[in-house]
């Protein structure tokens, strides 16, 4: 068992334990010392098998079932295993090829595992290293179908993998071993020599077709194999240098690689979702390690959040403080300024607004509520004077809210004693401040001729109608009531008695008050 | 298959998590009544200052309303318009006036002072507006006596008078002269008086 630390793409540290057992005690304290740091399971073991199936394109639970049909069938008691779809292909009905992989003895993890669990370190995956290596080949970009990639982990075992465009179809780890002898490279050229015959004899390859071997080797090895390699033309061989790899892929490693295990333990270290043979139960401390991770975010999130909204308020509290002051200030100002105001003030006894209001109402008084009959008895005077024969007895003038109002004595102001409409009158029951004339006439040396009377009246009303000057204007009594609703006395005959005539004229006039008049 | 939970392995994450929790109530509550102590001291600081506002913005209204109006109150006030009614002096006016005007008699009747009411006037708040009702009869040598004595007391006494009713009857027959000596009219009018006064 190696552990490697990884911090990047820098390798920091890696340990080598034996499979005894102070090996497992060193590894249960070296896990220990890591304070619940999740781990990647990186296997590359002789016990893996691999086989490829073919099975009816299927999707959910009926999938499942027929992977666990081939489980049972191929790797029956293995407690590690794993499917993985290769390809659909399309004949008369849909196939999928699946790859199916699995550790055949379980009891090479199980010390190892045994101690995780122990341990609390929380187990991200159990990564199937051939498997893992698919996606450093497709990185290799190949023009040929097959590819052979050949690495050792390990100096007692020589891994080859084989891939068909691109997917896994079979590995094998064969022990070697002249790593450190001068065969190396004639038992590399065999072993894979003999897995060309095994692809061969399975159809996996045709005789004839050429495939691509890629080799990692170390610097010690290069050259031979280079050498060698040369010698055989069935395969292209393309022979990588792990130092080499390990630089081009921007990995940095404390000193020179003899092994590949660096490559393949980085290309694990960057897959974190990654899992081939792990069970929920193997992952339980790489869950709980999440929900670690999840509570410390959590805590992180509320205490940011918390901070900035008191924050926010702090600064909101700040910013009232300070305007609190700078109002209390101008508050002072104001105090002072109105200070200084009131005591240089004319002192007065009365608030200066009923002193407006006394100047505004007597002005309103003035301009509208002050009335005079000057003007009035004049203007009636005016038309009056027309007629020359018409002498006036009696002037009545008085102003009143309502247009037909008879008299002065029945004038109320204000809105409850509002008085009814005259009776006989033609003059509306308007509501408004009124200068009203009842004016009292005689004609003078009047002969008893009404017709002209009467017809003087009618001339009077007339003039005075169109004369603009009035709102209404009324006639309320006549020389004689000839009116079909008026009675009518007299008496006519030569043996009647001579009296004085008398044609007598009553008139009202209205008009309505306002501020221009 | 289920899961145990391990408390245990847990248990730094929850310390860490329910300590965040109280710190964050803590925070929150702190500073929020921070704020609303603070909010309280500006609405009070801005109420006291819209009081005050309010106060000079009031003096300063009341000294350009005495500028404005001080001069025609203190006049009106002379005159008698604002304050007590003055019945002496209307007597006494009456009086002057008649000396020029000699008219034959004029009576007066004061009747007791009331409310002043018109269509379409609203008393202002603060102030009182009150009438004395005036009845005056007289005789006339002529109409323009009438109206010249109006004149004349309104003039004399500088307040304010209305006119509600006048009546002006002929003494003799339409047909017979005037008496250039004697009076040829009667005339009844009612006057009011007003005067103005602080509630």
């Amino acid at each position: 068992m190696v552990a490697q630390v990884w911090f990047g793409n820098k390798l920091e540290s890696d340990v080598y334990f034996e499979p005894d057992e102070q090996g497992l005690d060193l590894f249960s304290d070296y896990l220990r010392s890591f304070r619940n740091e999740p781990v990647r399971l990186l296997v590359d073991l002789i016990e893996e098998e691999f086989r490829l199936i073919k099975i009816p394109f299927l999707r959910g639970s009926d999938r499942q079932s027929i992977i666990t049909r081939n489980y049972t069938k191929y790797f029956r008691h293995a407690k590690y295993r794993f499917a993985t779809s290769q390809s659909v292909e399309k004949k008369k009905r849909k196939e999928e090829k699946l790859l199916l992989i699995g550790l055949t003895n379980d009891n090479l993890l199980e010390p190892w595992l045994k101690i995780i669990e122990e341990t609390r370190t929380p187990l991200s995956g159990i990564i199937s290293l051939p498997l893992l290596s698919e996606d450093y080949t497709q990185s290799l970009k190949s023009d040929s179908k097959t590819v052979i990639l050949v690495s050792q982990q390990v100096p007692s075992n020589l891994r080859q993998s084989v891939f068909v465009d691109g997917h896994l179809i079979l590995s094998r780890l064969v022990p070697i071993a002249s790593f450190y002898q001068s065969e190396y490279a004639n038992d590399v050229v065999q072993d894979i020599e003999s897995t060309q015959r095994y692809l061969i004899s399975q159809r996996i390859v045709e005789r004839s077709e050429l495939v691509q071997v890629h080799i990692l080797t170390n610097k010690r090895h290069f050259d031979k194999l280079t050498i060698r390699c040369a010698e055989t033309k069935t395969f292209d061989f393309k022979i990588l240098e792990i130092d080499q790899v390990l630089e081009n892929q921007k990995i940095q490693v404390p000193e020179d690689q003899d092994l590949s295990s660096a490559l393949f333990c980085h290309l694990a270290t960057k897959k974190t979702r990654l899992n081939h043979y792990a069970q929920p139960k193997e992952k339980k401390y790489y869950h709980h390690h999440l929900a670690s991770l999840a509570l410390k975010f959590c805590s992180v999130v509320i205490l940011t959040v918390s901070f900035g909204l008191a924050i926010n308020s702090g600064i909101k509290g700040w910013l009232y403080q300070s305007t609190a002051i700078d109002t209390a200030l101008i508050e002072q100002k104001y105090k002072a300024k109105y200070k200084q105001l009131n005591e240089s003030r004319i002192d007065s006894s009365l608030p200066a607004n009923s002193m407006q209001h006394i100047v505004q109402t007597v002005d309103l008084i003035q301009k509208k509520y002050l009335n005079d009959p000057e003007q009035m008895l004049t203007l009636v005077s005016q038309d009056i004077s027309i007629f020359s024969d018409l002498r006036v007895k009696k002037m009545d003038w008085f102003v009143s809210n309502y247009a037909d109002t008879k008299e002065a004595n029945a004038v109320v102001w204000g809105k409850k004693s509002r008085p009814v409409k005259a009776e006989n009158s033609k003059i509306p029951h308007t509501n408004g401040l009124f200068e009203i004339a009842v004016v009292e006439a005689e004609f003078l040396n009047f002969d008893g001729n009404y017709r002209y009377a009467l017809s003087a009246v009618d001339d009077l009303e007339k003039a005075m109608s169109q004369s603009g000057k009035y709102a209404y204007v009324e006639i309320i009594k006549r020389p004689l009531d000839i009116e079909p609703e008026n009675s009518l006395t007299g008496g006519v005959g030569k043996n009647r008695v001579n009296t004085n005539k008398v044609a007598l004229l009553a008139f009202r006039v209205v008009r309505e008050v306002n501020s221009e008049n | 298959m289920k899961i145990e939970i391990d408390w245990f392995y847990l248990r730094k994450p929850l310390i860490i998590c329910s300590i965040g929790l109280v710190i964050a109530v803590i925070m929150m509550l702190a500073s929020t009544k921070y704020e609303t102590a603070q909010q309280d001291q500006y609405q009070q600081s801005l109420s006291t200052l819209n009081t005050t506002h309010q106060k000079y913005s009031n003096i300063i209204k009341d000294i350009d309303l005495l500028e404005q109006y001080r001069t025609q109150y203190t006049r009106y006030k002379a005159s008698g318009l604002v304050g007590v009614e003055r019945r002496l002096s209307w007597v006494e006016s009456l009086e002057s006036t008649n000396e020029v005007l000699k008219l034959p008699t004029i009576n007066y009747n004061l009747l007791p002072q009331e409310e002043f009411k018109r269509p379409g006037f609203k008393v202002k708040s603060g102030i009182d507006i009150r009438g004395s009702i005036m009845d005056l009869k007289m005789d006339l040598l002529h109409e323009g006596d009438l109206f010249t004595l109006i004149k004349d007391i309104k003039l004399s006494i500088d307040s304010l008078l209305t006119v509600e009713s006048c009546s002006i009857t002929r003494r003799g027959s339409v047909s017979s002269s005037l008496n250039t000596q004697n009076a040829n009219l009667n005339s009844e009018c009612r006057l009011r008086w007003l005067t103005i006064d602080v509630k």
